[in-house]
């Protein structure tokens, strides 16, 4: 080597640019030297850490984070907390304004109080899906003064208390999601609404709120977005109290509540001609005559989604001749779809990037080809279950519709090889599915494989004329791909799961039921796919042990693992579930060479780090309760087949 | 009057003298992209020659060249002509006369160049030695394990 390079005239500052615009992770880069090492530490601003056992020494090093997500760092707990800030300098702490404590169930409120109160200059966090949180965790919260964003979703212990402790505690919370909080009622959200001013974003989907909760909403000035799924105890009264309320609402989500009828919606819309979102998803039946009428002075409107609602091609035709800011359209499930209807709407709404018509089954190539050549900006279209569409249809679309990112043409009966050819001048297709497709073969997936070179996520499930030499081409055309669905295509040999075994960026893999897969092919996987967090190998019976203990060996990111059904001995098994550290979900029904001493000794194993168990039911008292009990105690889910 | 004022102004010639002796003459309006020029110019109003002491004769070239053609389409292409040493210092060129544009498309062409490679690829283009020592970097790879995942073959 030189002695002197030009990399030591660079300045720190100069090095910290290069290295902020490096679009990877930059983990590996601070093995380059010492110079890389310190820049590379005192600018990352944000860690996701992996392990438990590396969390004091990253964050030692790591003093001018800003963001910290721990949420998958298994069995977090108020013990490692307490190392991590009592440990000579807590440097780290200074800067952070964001943690994301998501599925932490480890921590408590001691922990989780501690954490907080050192990080000043807190502002969003997000303890969502810490199923056992209550008020004393709602507390710990409430001390984070700075508090802009808040996210509690399915935290199921907290009660109005909790929620007082906030609202008092985080007066300037701009964003806050209370999704299946159960236990919170009118009480609450009332001293919520008078006490936090400021909010923006209001989730309170799930709630059993009453409309007497939407008196209270009404008067928070700000509110921008409210979103209020399933809120089955609210009704048009509710609504009503919406319309001369919260002026500078923008978007209303009232998907799923039974009780809100056309006319409630109508108050809504009448009140805030500026809406730009309007989610009502499985809740009215009809839309009446005064909504429509109402929907013409809905010019901003940019996302309307109506699925499962009985439309006409009128009503189509007023959404097509007014809202012409339309990018998104949900018509999901809705009775009442026809081409002329879409041809309508798409031929006002030009700007449409997202289309969703699943199960609009009455739709034909005459539709699709209306929309390609009247919508140029597409980049999701639904068509599943639109089983008239054919490769006419899709002719157009990947002749028009080049921006195409996501296509979903799953149970679409017609669609085959010469339609994959004309999709596949689509060539920013990003996520794809074909699943119930039974008509592609090979030759069509070649066609995909050749120019879709930007996939990420394929859906094959049940293409059962997909054979090895498709997957070959896929293997070498697709090298982005993260999420591949195989199961029940039973043509595919190892020599297929091989080739498969070479996409580097393979995170999600599902290979249900085929029957000529062996340890050989999981072996090239298990080696090679060194991303591989979720693999489903449910009724694979001809993979032995062999292939189980590379699993083991090998593929230390698995997240999840189905297992159902497979040939794997007790010693394998209770190898796979210690070593992998990672492991949070495992389904083990019906392990048919498994005794239930060596599933006890597994499940013992992994005890501390695993959060859900799938067993079959036969089991559940020959498993010794002394192992459920702890499993109990130690926040793991057991589900019984 | 104003007109032939500003007429005047934007054919003025200015001539920058390279660290090697090397002279170019440029239009005042080019030479004003580089703001340590600008800021030279302010200073003093009636100079000729400015001296660019910190920069080779060839790299200025270059960035005079990218000053005025710089475009999308240019910019693209501009960064694959250079090898590492050049881009860094065509980029510590870039900082000295402080042209934003210049700096940014540099940044990202080495950052693009280093993104997802191994440790060794970059000490390579970057031509520098690891110096930590064998303890150091047993320890660093064993952290970070999972560092080495997603990294290009070389």
């Amino acid at each position: 080597m030189l002695s002197e390079s030009v990399f030591c005239l660079l300045t720190e500052d100069l090095l910290i640019r290069i290295l902020d615009r490096v679009n990877s992770d930059r983990k590996s880069l601070r093995l380059v030297c010492k110079e890389f090492h310190r820049v590379e530490s005192t600018t990352r601003k944000t860690i996701r850490i992996l392990r438990i056992e590396f969390l004091l020494g990253l964050l030692q090093k790591y003093c001018n984070i800003e963001s910290l997500d721990l949420s998958v760092c298994p069995r977090i707990d108020d013990g490692a907390v307490s190392v991590l800030l009592s440990h000579g300098s807590v440097n780290w702490t200074r800067r952070i304004k964001r943690l994301v404590l998501s599925r932490a169930t480890g921590l408590g409120y001691v922990g989780l109080e501690m954490l907080i109160r050192a990080c000043p200059l807190l502002e969003a966090v997000d303890v969502s899906h810490c199923c056992g949180y209550g008020d004393r965790e709602a507390s710990a919260l409430s001390c984070a003064v700075r508090l802009k964003e808040l996210n509690m979703d399915k935290c199921l212990g907290v009660t109005d208390i909790g929620l007082a402790k906030i609202a008092v505690g985080c007066s300037k919370l701009e964003s806050l999601s209370l999704k299946w909080c159960l236990e919170i009622s009118d009480l609450g959200i009332d001293l919520l609404s008078k006490k936090c001013l400021e909010l923006k974003f209001l989730d309170v989907s799930y709630l059993k709120v009453t409309s007497e909760s939407l008196r209270s909403i009404a008067s928070l000035l700000k509110l921008e977005v409210f979103i209020m799924v399933g809120c089955y105890l609210v009704d048009d009264v509710g609504l009503r109290f919406l319309e001369k309320g919260c002026p500078l609402l923008k978007a209303i989500d009232v998907s799923r509540c039974n009780c809100v009828s056309p006319s409630g919606l109508l108050s809504v819309i009448s009140g805030h001609e500026g809406l730009e979102q309007m989610d009502a998803r499985y809740c009215l039946s009809e839309l009446s005559a005064p909504l429509i009428n109402g929907l013409k002075n809905l010019n901003h409107l940019n996302i309307i989604r109506i699925n499962g609602v009985r439309v006409s091609d009128f009503i189509l035709q007023i959404i097509g001749t007014n809202c012409k800011s339309l990018v998104e359209l949900g018509l999901s499930k809705c009775i009442g779809v026809t081409n002329m209807g879409i041809m309508q709407v798409v031929s006002g709404c030009g700007n449409l990037k997202t289309l969703d018509l699943t199960c609009c089954r009455s739709i034909t190539d005459v539709a699709i080809s209306t929309i390609a050549n009247s919508c140029p900006n597409l980049a999701c279209l639904k068509l599943e279950s639109c089983d008239m569409v054919t490769e006419v249809g899709l002719y157009q679309l990947g002749l028009s519709c080049l921006m195409l990112e996501e296509l979903d043409l799953t149970d679409c009966s017609g669609v085959n090889d010469i339609a994959l050819k004309y999709i596949s001048r689509c060539s920013e297709l990003v996520r794809l599915k074909l699943g119930l497709c039974t008509n592609i073969s090979d030759i069509g997936l070649a066609h995909i494989a050749c120019n879709c070179t930007k996939l990420t996520e394929l859906d094959l499930y049940r293409c059962v004329r997909i054979g090895d030499d498709g997957l070959a081409a896929l293997a070498t055309g697709c090298n982005k791909l993260t999420m591949l669905n195989l199961s029940y295509c039973n043509r595919m040999t190892d020599t297929g799961l091989k080739c498969i075994s070479n996409l580097g960026e393979l995170s999600d893999l599902e290979l249900r039921a085929i029957p000529n897969i062996t340890s050989i092919g999981i072996k090239a996987v298990a080696i090679n796919c060194k991303r591989l967090a979720n693999l489903d190998l449910k009724h694979c019976e001809k993979i032995n042990d062999s292939g189980f203990w590379a699993l083991a060996f090998y593929a230390q990111n698995l997240l999840q693992i189905n297992m159902s059904y497979c040939n794997v001995s007790d010693h394998v098994l209770c190898l796979l579930m210690s070593n992998l550290k990672r492991l949070q979900d495992a389904k083990l029904v019906h392990l048919t060479n498994v005794t239930v001493q060596g599933l006890e000794l597994a499940l013992r194993s992994c005890c501390g780090r695993i959060k859900k168990v799938k067993l079959q039911s036969s089991l559940r008292f020959s498993i010794s309760s002394e192992i459920l009990e702890t499993f109990n105690a130690r926040g793991c889910k057991i589900r019984w087949d | 009057m104003a007109e032939e004022k500003s007429q005047a102004s934007s054919s003025k010639m200015l001539t920058l003298k390279a660290s090697d002796g090397v002279l170019f003459e440029v239009e005042l309006n080019i030479a004003k992209e580089m703001k340590t020029v600008q800021a030279y110019i302010d200073d003093c109003e009636d100079i000729e020659t400015i001296p660019i002491p910190n920069v080779l004769g060839k790299h200025l070239a270059i960035v005079i060249e990218y000053i005025k053609k710089t475009n999308e389409e240019y910019d693209a292409e501009f960064e694959k002509q250079w090898n590492m040493d050049d881009l860094q210092l065509l980029l510590l060129a870039a900082n000295y006369l402080n042209i934003s544009g210049l700096q940014e498309c540099l940044c990202k062409a080495i950052a693009k160049r280093i993104e997802n490679k191994s440790p060794e690829y970059v000490r390579k283009v970057f031509n520098i030695e690891n110096d930590h020592s064998p303890e150091e970097e047993a320890k660093l790879r064993k952290e970070y394990k999972w560092a080495f995942e997603g990294v290009d073959k070389d």
